[in-house]
């Protein structure tokens, strides 16, 4: 079988075969397949899909819009839905109720105090506020020298005409440099007793270097109760003049018997009694032999 | 004629067809394969159904019609074969080309109305369309038409394995081993009944040349 007959075979047959299959074929076939082929879940999927992506931007801009116009009050967390039974106990809802309601007193309290701190803050300092600032940036307490008379103390600390004129809110480079000044004296004891030092001319040959002294105001910062309660019996036995021991010795019962003991040999007895007495007053508990004299 | 299987027709003329009045155009790029509108319409797609449907519905037709000679029957068959695929799309599997999978259904179908019609006999009620062009010279135009009315003769005489092979490369097309795949034949025997097929109705054509 060459090509050239199978080509003239073909094209006889080509010639002759030339029917149509009937319209009415045609429409029976399609309206089987129509039929058949449009099952239920094909038609749903005609507008499933639209259908789907419709209501899910639908959704999207419903919820972006809540969480847009929501109030940030009513972001924070829901309280806990109480269950029937336990809705019906009164006590642990009045309780859940009072806690409720102690929280909100003490956020509107601090809400107040901070309120009242931005409120002062936004008006102009009164003298009295510049004082206690002034005092607070000097430690509370101006610390006075050895060297500074007493009714100059008192003028420093209760002049407030002079404290106005002098302090700058906002020149902190010179209250630090006057504060500084004022550290780099020799002493800053604790001003009762320094003072009642100061006053007694007869104990200058006494006074510690300025190393010394600033030691002794660092031991006296860290047993400030024990001088506090050293400085009572000080005040209660008489002036500073009557001791033989400088203050630091008495500050411990050991130091001030060992200074006690050092002094025997070159104080009159009478005195070495009296400091003795003065000790045993001060620390009756201490106990030694040489105290029970 | 196999090579034209790559050819789609505009008119609706079968894809082998030729002639004056037909007009051929290349298959489009875009143009959906067999196999994939098949699972379009498995997925519910009637449209493309409808497409695949066009696409092959007048050379089946014009097999069915041949092969059984008598043109209710072929109707039936024709029915009955577009049916089956329709009712076996959600079995369908693109493992073999379309077309090989539906002239092996018409051609089951066809031999399944040969086992149950018992009166299926060789006498043909087909007549052959005889038509003329009419610019053609009366002596051309009568040749060819007793051309025709002698080729549809032998066609119809042939044995029916013969018909059926000649007609599947014909009009769908197919290859010799695709002939053997739809018949359920080897391929020497497909190629056997066509090479005689073929050389039947030449004869058959070339019958009043030999005369002179």
């Amino acid at each position: 079988m060459s090509n050239e007959t199978d080509r003239l075979v073909s094209d006889a047959y080509d010639e002759l075969a030339n029917e149509r299959t009937p319209e009415a074929l045609n429409r029976e076939v399609l309206r089987l397949a129509a039929k058949e082929g449009r099952t239920r879940y094909s038609i749903a999927r005609a507008w499933m899909r639209p259908a789907a992506w419709a209501a899910t931007v639908g959704l999207s801009l419903v919820v972006v819009l809540e969480l847009t116009n929501m109030p940030e009050s009513d972001m924070a967390p829901l309280p806990e839905s109480v269950p029937i039974d336990r809705a019906a106990a009164p006590d642990v809802s009045d309780r859940r109720q009072d806690t409720v309601n102690e929280d909100t007193m003490l956020e509107s309290e601090a809400r107040d105090e901070r309120q009242g701190a931005l409120a002062k803050r936004s008006r102009p300092y009164t003298p009295e506020e510049q004082t206690a600032e002034k005092a607070m940036l000097l430690d509370d307490a101006p610390a006075v020298s050895m060297d500074t008379a007493p009714d100059e103390v008192a003028s420093q600390s209760l002049d407030p005409q002079r404290t106005l004129e002098t302090y700058d809110p906002n020149d902190l480079s010179e209250t630090m440099e006057r504060a500084r000044e004022q550290v780099g004296q020799p002493s800053l004891v604790p001003m009762g007793v320094e003072q009642k030092a100061a006053t007694a001319p007869e104990r200058s040959a006494d006074r510690v270097s300025e190393s010394q002294a600033e030691t002794a105001a660092e031991q006296s910062a860290r047993t400030a109760p024990r001088a506090e309660s050293f400085a009572a019996g000080i005040t209660s036995l008489g002036a500073e003049s009557d001791y033989l021991c400088p203050v630091e010795a008495r500050q411990s019962a050991e130091k001030w018997l060992k200074c006690i003991q050092e002094l025997e040999a070159s104080s009159p007895r009478e005195l070495i009694d009296r400091e003795y007495e003065a000790l045993r007053k001060i620390y009756p508990d201490f106990e030694h032999p040489a105290t029970d004299k | 004629m196999a090579a034209s299987a790559d050819i789609l027709t505009i008119t609706g003329r079968g894809p082998l067809s030729s002639g004056s009045a037909l007009a051929y155009a290349p298959r489009m790029d875009h143009a959906p394969d067999d196999s994939a509108l098949m699972l379009r319409y498995k997925d519910g797609d009637v449209a493309a159904f409808e497409v695949l449907y066009r696409r092959h519905t007048d050379p089946l037709y014009r097999y069915l019609l041949r092969l059984c000679r008598h043109r209710d029957t072929a109707e039936d068959i024709f029915q009955e074969v577009w049916g089956k695929i329709i009712k076996s799309r959600a079995s369908y599997r693109p493992t073999a080309k379309f077309s090989t999978f539906l002239y092996r259904v018409a051609h089951n179908c066809f031999i399944d109305h040969v086992r149950r019609d018992k009166r299926h006999s060789q006498n043909t009620e087909l007549k052959p369309e005889l038509h003329s062009d009419p610019g053609e010279q009366p002596e051309i135009s009568t040749e060819r038409s007793l051309a025709r009315e002698r080729l549809h003769v032998a066609l119809m005489a042939l044995p029916d394995e013969q018909r059926d092979a000649f007609l599947l490369h014909e009009e769908a097309g197919l290859s010799v081993d695709q002939i053997a795949h739809v018949t359920g034949s080897n391929r020497e025997t497909a190629k056997s009944r066509l090479r005689y097929a073929v050389n039947k109705l030449r004869a058959a054509i070339d019958e009043p040349t030999e005369r002179k």
